[in-house]
Formats: structure tokens, C-alpha cells, sequence
């Protein structure tokens, strides 16, 4: 009886250690991938599970790291003759297809299961066989089926942008093919895609019909259309490889996930772009785009009343060539087609090919990426702009004065011969006469925006009707107004909107109408709070002006740029004395 | 106690639970109570971090000095909470992808429905007309309840104090705000960070401040129903997960957790002992009169089975006599006759 009583505490004491063995075993085993860069993220990690378009699956999704396998496979030499080809089969064409050892999809789950499992735990079993260092065999299923990846991916996605397409652009100039070599158009007559030499024939941007997943649309031109991640690694990859097997001496792109879309790989590639491409060197794409134009629609007549008249808004003169240099590419703006914006989606009353996303809306919309005011309010975020525009309400920016900023009615106005100008079919004459008018309206805005006279802006202000605990602020009005005015003198946004001497006064001596003598702040904020309508009183209201600017424009503590030695950098919003000095008791 | 009497006990306890009336605490829906209460905003965008509230909370509350001065914004590197001559704090938080750090005040809420004078057995809280949440210490017992039900965590004790600790928590300045005052902290912010007004009137301008500006506010009032509603509210441009705000308190005030229950106290102490205890009475009563009749009943039948014993053996006794009486004289005749007898024939001889 003794005995037994002994035997059960000490099992128990064995069962609490194998215990403790097993968390710490788990806790070790975790993490097995290898840092890729320097900060331990991956740009490589791919997640495989295509099984669950056959049923549910049955084992976590495969992490599977591509590059590390084809730079270990690269190691081996005359083992990777084939290169990608080694697990991406080339079809009968010759050419690479982006599956894993197969050209399509088999019928059954366990066919494709089984493509995978042999083309994987084969290739790894082999190379063991030889003493090689491999990955997971047979039984090691969890290896393999890891569910989420134990590092953090660093993947970025990449955009082409112009300095990119320039360099693309350039090494295709003496080719054959020319725009071709990358962009291509559907040949009725071959019912498949041809590639397309001529600027014009090019249909814009991969993006317009490659979408994030293949697509089948019966009746298409054509039906079958890849998605953009296999069209893009299709074509490019496959061009890099094949430039870089010409010979060491062919510059070439990259052909590793990380090449692209490593943040690291990002910024050399902005670097290369910055260094290869020559100052002065003519970024534009060109496909035959007008260099300036005037935006006219006119709203569709009525079915009923053929001769009933209709009228256009004021038309809007675009500087197309100025604004190609602030996008990424064609696709910031013409985000679906190249095609003129309102001729088939974006009508006045709005279409179905539109998404019933009228003109108006689609050219004033504040919360889309690709209008003209909301590209127009990011602008307004920029550092030398936030300190004014951020204590804008957004409202503000609806001051129905501005609409004339960009629409303008060009001389001599007449509305019918407008009216007529926009229900006219395209033609090389029409555009010509957009053109000429736009320039009309564009070369009379005035280059430089419009500023008070120096004596007429205060030099400082004594800021001191509620001075208690601390003595009055001495404001350095003027010093700080001109400084702003000389770090937007070159911005032709600032300039246009601008329309008026007084405009920068407006951040500040804001609601009521401005004036050369703006009212005394405590005119409409009271000293003794804030008011009924939410307005602050007269503290907060010049606190939060001052130190809202400052905020928004991230200075500070600096001092700007081409101050004088000896001057304050601007005190920090808790600095309270580096504005007012404190109050002798 | 036999089976009957249990189930009629059982069904007598669950009918009285049921007509005793659930105290109805209102849940958020109905809270429209105290829309002139005194409210304050907290607006988490123009706060600078400059802790000037906490010098006029120190200051009007006569509190004594912190070792590090006020002007020292050192001490927001730390998280800090209130303590029982600290009725505020402004802490610092770095929110998740924000440049700049977001500052957050800490003092009571003064919830519509305190879970503090929910948990107070004593009534030691109470919510008034001012929109405070008050204490009276003379009421307080120490028992601390209040500061484990706070779901902010707020109430802080006197642990120092000896003979009488307090619990010790913001008390809106009540004073000053019936004299028509702001505040102490409200009246020192530069930025105008914390407005004061009636709730409705508070609420109102949150909504148009999140309105006007869309892209500088997250589209939520932290307060405005938050554990019923509380009176001091909250809005930022950060999720309020990221200035240590606790989201997971959902709408109900603290008290209408408890309150079916407690409801049911009143019923369980009051009608049961009665009613229980009248049914058991009257159950024990009726046993007791059916053994005493049982056992007159015995005694009764005893009774007469001994009479009836009685009655028999005197008469079997007056019989038994009888026939011996008989017998003697059966014998004694016998014997005369043989005696004659023998008298006879001695006598012819």
C-alpha cells in the first residue's frame, strides 16, 4: 500500500515534464523560413490552394516560397538547364505556361493533388537521394501545409510608370514590333490577339482588360482574357528571362518575385530610373493625345421636342500635356479605357457603361481616384499648402465662386455655336477647334498669382486683448505671409485658384468677406468661450489657428529653410512661452 | 417533510418570485432621462498634451502638488491613472501608422447610470441634476465595491489615511458649476479641447464637428451610449482602441445586469419567511392535530377494548361462579345423596 502511493505522485511528476518538453519543442519549431532582406520580410511568398475550387480543403494552404526555390535550383547548374521550364511547361507553342506542371486544370481534385505532390515531394526526394539539401518528403505533411506563412510578406505591387515605360519604350524603338512587344489588340479576322505596332492601334493600359481574376465574357473580343497578375508575369518575366539569356552584356529586368516587389528592389529600380533616363528626356506616352482641350458636353436632347435647344455648362479648358506630368501613367485619369471621358461612359445623364456615374460626378467627386477635385485635394495636402487648407472645412472648397476658376466660357461666347462644337462628331477638325479655344482661356490666366502690396500687409500684429498669465504675442505677420506666398509662387494649381489678392488672407481671416482691413478676431469669438453654434471662443480659436497650422505643416520646432541665423525655430505647441512670454506676477 | 408538502412549498416560492415586479433599469433605448444634464467634450484632435487641465484640476481642488511639476511632459512617456490626489491625467499614445502622438484625458465619466452607485449598498453615489456623479464620504463604508465595479477603472482610495480613507474621484466641480462656473479644466484648456454644455447640446456639436470635417474624425461618440451613456464624451481621428479606450462595454448600463436579480431580493426576503413559513405552520398544524386525533383515537379504542375486557371477564367471573357454585352444589347434593344412601342401608342392616 506504501509503494503504490509513492508511484502515483512520481508519474505524475514524469507527465508534467514530458509536458513542459512538448510546449517548448513547439515553441521552437516555428519559424523556419529565412529572412529574404534585411528587415526579415519576403517578398516571395505565395500561398497554393487551388484545390478549393474542387470542395473544401482538407489541409491548410501550401506556403511556398518561389524564389528560394529558384535560386537554390540556380545553385545546381546543369541540374536547372531548363530554368522555369523545370515546373512550368512550355505548351505547344513554345511558350511558358504559368501553372505548375500541368497546361490546364485537370477534372478531379485528387489528379491535381496528385500533380503537386509529385512534381513537389518528387523533385525533393530525388535531390535528397543524391545527399542534396531539400525540402519536406512524403509523411512531412505540415512542412509544407503551413496554413500562413511564419514570416511577414514585404510584397509590394509595382506600377509602370513613365520613366518606367520610357526605358521600356526605348529598348523597343529599333524593334519590329515596337509598342507590340508589350501591348497588343484582338484581330477579328485570327480571333486571337495580335500584337500592336502602331501608337495608335495601342488600347492603353494592360489593366483596361486584364483584371484581378481570368475573365470569360461570351461574346467578347476576345472571351478567355488572363488575369492581370498572369498576363503581367506571362509576358514580362518571360521577356526578361529571354533578354537576359541574349548575354551578360543585354541589361535586363528582374526575374525574382523580389526583383519587383521588394521594397528595396523598389527604390533601386527609382533610383535606375532617375539615373538612366536622361534630364529634359520626353516622358510622354504618346498615343496621339491632344495638347490641350476643352471639356464641352452637351446633356442629350429631348426625345419628344427635337427642336427644343439645349445649352452646355461654361466648358473647362484642360492642359492635357501639363497634367500627363502629374499622374503615374494614362490609367490615373482614364481609368477604364483611353477613350474621351464622357463620350461613352461618363455621359451628362449617366450611363450603364458608366455605372450611372454622371460628368459632373465623375469630374467633382471628393472621395474618387480619379477625378479632378479629388486629385486636386490630395494636392491640397502637400506641406506648404496643409497650414491653410487644413482648417478649411471641406465645405469651403464647394465656395460656388471657385467654379469659375476652371469653367470658363471662351470669347466671343456664343452659346449656340458651343452647343453646336459639342453634339459635333470627332474629328481632326474639332479637336483642332478645342484646342484653340482652351488656349484662348489658357494663356489669358494671369502666370503669377495676384498679392497684396507689401505695405499693405500688417508687418506684426500684437495679439493681446485677453493677456493675463502671459504677456500679448507679437505675431510676425508679414515675415510669415510672404513665406508662404513664395513656397506656392510656382504651384500653377495655387496660381489658378488663387484668382485674387487677398486669397491667401483667407486661411486666417476666414467667413467674413475679405477685406484689406479684416475685423478684430474677437468680432465674432468671444473671449469669455465658445459660442452657441459650436464656434470656439476667442482663445482656441487663435490657439487652434496657430498651432493647427504649425501642426498641419510639420514645423514644428524647425526653422524654415532660408530664415536668418538668428532666428526662433517655431515653438512647439506646448512651448508656451516661445510664443508669449510669461507674465510677471 | 413528505412529498406533497415540498412540491406545494416549491410551487408557493416560484408564484411569489413571479409576482414580485422586476425592477425595470433602463436600458440605453430609454436613457432619454438628463438631456440638460452637464456634459463634456473631449476632443481627442486639439489636445497638445500640455496638462494644464491637470494644474486647475490640483489647483481649484486644492490638491496637493505632484513631485514633477505640470509643466513637465516628461511624465507623459509613462501611462498614468488617477490616484487619490490625482483626479485627472492626460496620457500619451502613439497610435498604430499616426505621425504625431494622440493625447487622451482620464477622470470620471459621470455615466448616466453609474455603475458605481449601482454597486454602493450604502447610496454613497448618486447622479444629480448637475450632470455629476457625487460621493459622500460620511455615507461611505470603505468597502470598495465601487471601484472594482467601475467599468473605466476610475475610483481611486485613500489607502494613506488610517482612520477615514475616502474613495476620491473627479467630482465635475459641482461648486463651481453651481455657480454657473466651467469646470477647472474645461476653463484652462488652450485649444478648447473639452467644451462644456448640457448633453444634448454636447452631443449636438460632436456631430457637427464629425460632419464638417469627415476625414479628421472617426464617424462615432465615445460615450454617447457607451455603459448607458456617460456625461463626459469622447471624440478622436484614431481608433479609440489606440488611446486605451476600452471597446468591449457595449450599450447597457452596469446596473441592468444586476437588477433581476436584485429585484428579486425583496421578494425572497419579505413574502417568503411569510408565506413559506405560513404554509409550513399550517401544514405542521394540520400533522399535529391528526396525530393528537389519532391518538385519541387510539386512546379511545383502548378504552373501550378495556371495557369491553372488563365487562367479559366479570362476566365469565359471575358465570365461572355460577357453575362452580353449581358444581358445589351438584357435588354437595351427590354427596348428601350418597351419604342418605349409605345412612339407608346402614339402617336395614
Amino acid at each position: 500500500m506504501e509503494e503504490r502511493k509513492q508511484r502515483i505522485p512520481r508519474s505524475l511528476v514524469f507527465l508534467a515534464l514530458c509536458g513542459v518538453a512538448g510546449l517548448l519543442a513547439l515553441a521552437v519549431s516555428s519559424g523556419h523560413a529565412t529572412p529574404q532582406e534585411d528587415d526579415g520580410f519576403r517578398a516571395d511568398i505565395m500561398s497554393i490552394s487551388v484545390l478549393k475550387d474542387y470542395g473544401p480543403l482538407t489541409q491548410p494552404k501550401v506556403v511556398f516560397l518561389h524564389d528560394k526555390h529558384t535560386s537554390a535550383l540556380a545553385k545546381l547548374g546543369d541540374k536547372y538547364k531548363a530554368q522555369c521550364n523545370t515546373c512550368h511547361l512550355k505548351d505547344k507553342d513554345g511558350k511558358t505556361g504559368l501553372a505548375f506542371m500541368r497546361e490546364a486544370n485537370p477534372a478531379s481534385g485528387s489528379d491535381l493533388k496528385k500533380i503537386y505532390h509529385d512534381g513537389c515531394i518528387g523533385c525533393h526526394t530525388g535531390l535528397a537521394s543524391e545527399g542534396l539539401k531539400s525540402g519536406p518528403l512524403d509523411v512531412q505533411c505540415k512542412s509544407c501545409h503551413a496554413g500562413e506563412p511564419a514570416v511577414k510578406s514585404s510584397w509590394q505591387p509595382l506600377a509602370v510608370d513613365r520613366l518606367l515605360h520610357f526605358r521600356h519604350a526605348k529598348t523597343q524603338e529599333k524593334a519590329d514590333n515596337k509598342c507590340g512587344a508589350c501591348h497588343h489588340v484582338y484581330d477579328e479576322a485570327a480571333k486571337k490577339t495580335a500584337p500592336a505596332p502602331k501608337e495608335e492601334q495601342v488600347p492603353g493600359s494592360c489593366a483596361y482588360c486584364h483584371k484581378a481574376t481570368d475573365t470569360v465574357t461570351p461574346g467578347g473580343k476576345p472571351e478567355k482574357v488572363r488575369s492581370l497578375r498572369l498576363a503581367s508575369h506571362g509576358e514580362c518575366v518571360t521577356c526578361h528571362l529571354e533578354t537576359a539569356a541574349k548575354g551578360p552584356n543585354t541589361p535586363s529586368g528582374p526575374a525574382t518575385c523580389s526583383g519587383c516587389h521588394a521594397p528595396l528592389s523598389q527604390k533601386d529600380i527609382e533610383a535606375n530610373n532617375t539615373k538612366q533616363v536622361p534630364a529634359g528626356a520626353d516622358l510622354r506616352i504618346k498615343r496621339h493625345q491632344p495638347d490641350r482641350t476643352l471639356i464641352l458636353a452637351l446633356a442629350p436632347k429631348a426625345k419628344n421636342d427635337p427642336a427644343a435647344k439645349s445649352f452646355t455648362m461654361a466648358p473647362v479648358p484642360f492642359d492635357h500635356k501639363a497634367h500627363e506630368a502629374r499622374g503615374l501613367s494614362c490609367a490615373s485619369c482614364h481609368h477604364e479605357t483611353l477613350a474621351s471621358c464622357g463620350t461613352e461612359c461618363h455621359t451628362v445623364a449617366g450611363s450603364k457603361e458608366g455605372g450611372q456615374v454622371t460628368l459632373a460626378q465623375a469630374m467633382h467627386s471628393q472621395t474618387s481616384d480619379h477625378s479632378c477635385v479629388s486629385c486636386h485635394a490630395q494636392e491640397q495636402k502637400k506641406p506648404e499648402c496643409a497650414g491653410c487648407h487644413s482648417q478649411r472645412k471641406p465645405a469651403d472648397t464647394q465656395d460656388k465662386a471657385a467654379c469659375a476658376t476652371c469653367h470658363t466660357t471662351p470669347a466671343p461666347a456664343a452659346p449656340e455655336a458651343l452647343a453646336a462644337l459639342a453634339a459635333a462628331p470627332a474629328s481632326a477638325a474639332r479637336a483642332d477647334e478645342l484646342a484653340r479655344l482652351a488656349s484662348q482661356l489658357l494663356d489669358a490666366r494671369p502666370k503669377a498669382a495676384p498679392m497684396l502690396a507689401t505695405e499693405d500687409i500688417p508687418e506684426k500684429v500684437n495679439i493681446g486683448s485677453m493677456a493675463k498669465d502671459y504677456e500679448p504675442a507679437e505675431f510676425p505677420h508679414r515675415r510669415i505671409v510672404l513665406a508662404m506666398a513664395k513656397a506656392i509662387k510656382d504651384s500653377t494649381l495655387a496660381t489658378a485658384f488663387h484668382a485674387d489678392e487677398t486669397a491667401l488672407c483667407r486661411a486666417c481671416h476666414h467667413v467674413s468677406p475679405v477685406s484689406k482691413t479684416p475685423p478684430h478676431c474677437v468680432s465674432c469669438h468671444s473671449a469669455s468661450g465658445p459660442g452657441p453654434d459650436g464656434r470656439p471662443g476667442l482663445k482656441a480659436a487663435l490657439h487652434g489657428q496657430c498651432m493647427g497650422c504649425h501642426k498641419a505643416m510639420g514645423i514644428e520646432g524647425k526653422k524654415p529653410a532660408d530664415a536668418p541665423a538668428d532666428a526662433k525655430p517655431v515653438p512647439l505647441n506646448t512651448d508656451c512661452a516661445g510664443c508669449h512670454k510669461q507674465a510677471k506676477k | 417533510m413528505n412529498r406533497r408538502t415540498f412540491l406545494g412549498l416549491m410551487g408557493a416560492a416560484g408564484v411569489t418570485l413571479g409576482t414580485g415586479s422586476v425592477s425595470h433599469a433602463a436600458s440605453a433605448a430609454d436613457v432619454k432621462g438628463l438631456p440638460d444634464s452637464g456634459a463634456v467634450l473631449f476632443d481627442a484632435t486639439r489636445c497638445i498634451g500640455c496638462r494644464k487641465c491637470e494644474e486647475a484640476c490640483n489647483t481649484v481642488n486644492e490638491l496637493p502638488k505632484p513631485q514633477a511639476k505640470f509643466d513637465d511632459l516628461k511624465v507623459l512617456e509613462t501611462p498614468r491613472r488617477t490616484h487619490a490626489d490625482v483626479f485627472t491625467v492626460v496620457n500619451k499614445y502613439q497610435p498604430a501608422g499616426a505621425k504625431a502622438p494622440v493625447f487622451r484625458k482620464i477622470q470620471c465619466n459621470h455615466c448616466l447610470e453609474p455603475a458605481c452607485a449601482s454597486a454602493c449598498f450604502v447610496q454613497a453615489f448618486k447622479k444629480n441634476e448637475t450632470g455629476a456623479v457625487s460621493y459622500d464620504a460620511s455615507l461611505c463604508v470603505g468597502c470598495r465595491y465601487c471601484m472594482i465595479a467601475c467599468s473605466f477603472g476610475i475610483p481611486a482610495y485613500e489607502y494613506n489615511e488610517a482612520l477615514t480613507p475616502r474613495v476620491r474621484k473627479c467630482t465635475f466641480c459641482e461648486p463651481r458649476l453651481k455657480e454657473g462656473k466651467l469646470p477647472g479644466c474645461v476653463e484652462a484648456c488652450p485649444k478648447e479641447a473639452l467644451v462644456f454644455g448640457k448633453r444634448s447640446e454636447i452631443i449636438r456639436i460632436a456631430r457637427q464637428r464629425i460632419m464638417d470635417n469627415p476625414d479628421k474624425y472617426l464617424d462615432h461618440i465615445y460615450g454617447e451610449h457607451e455603459m448607458g451613456g456617460t456625461a463626459w464624451m469622447t471624440i478622436s481621428g484614431v481608433p479609440f482602441k489606440e488611446l486605451g479606450m476600452r471597446e468591449d462595454l457595449g450599450v447597457e448600463p452596469a446596473g441592468s445586469y444586476t437588477s433581476g436579480a436584485l429585484s428579486a431580493v425583496p421578494v425572497v426576503v419579505g413574502m417568503w419567511p411569510v408565506l413559506l413559513g405560513g404554509i409550513y405552520a399550517v401544514s405542521k398544524r394540520k400533522d399535529r392535530i391528526a396525530e393528537e386525533e389519532k391518538q385519541k383515537a387510539v386512546t379511545d379504542a383502548i378504552a373501550r377494548a378495556s371495557a369491553d375486557a372488563e365487562a367479559k371477564l366479570s362476566e365469565e367471573l359471575t358465570k365461572a361462579e355460577v357453575a362452580n357454585k353449581r358444581r358445589i352444589e351438584v357435588e354437595v347434593k351427590k354427596a348428601l345423596e350418597a351419604a342418605a344412601q349409605s345412612q339407608t342401608s346402614g339402617e336395614e342392616e
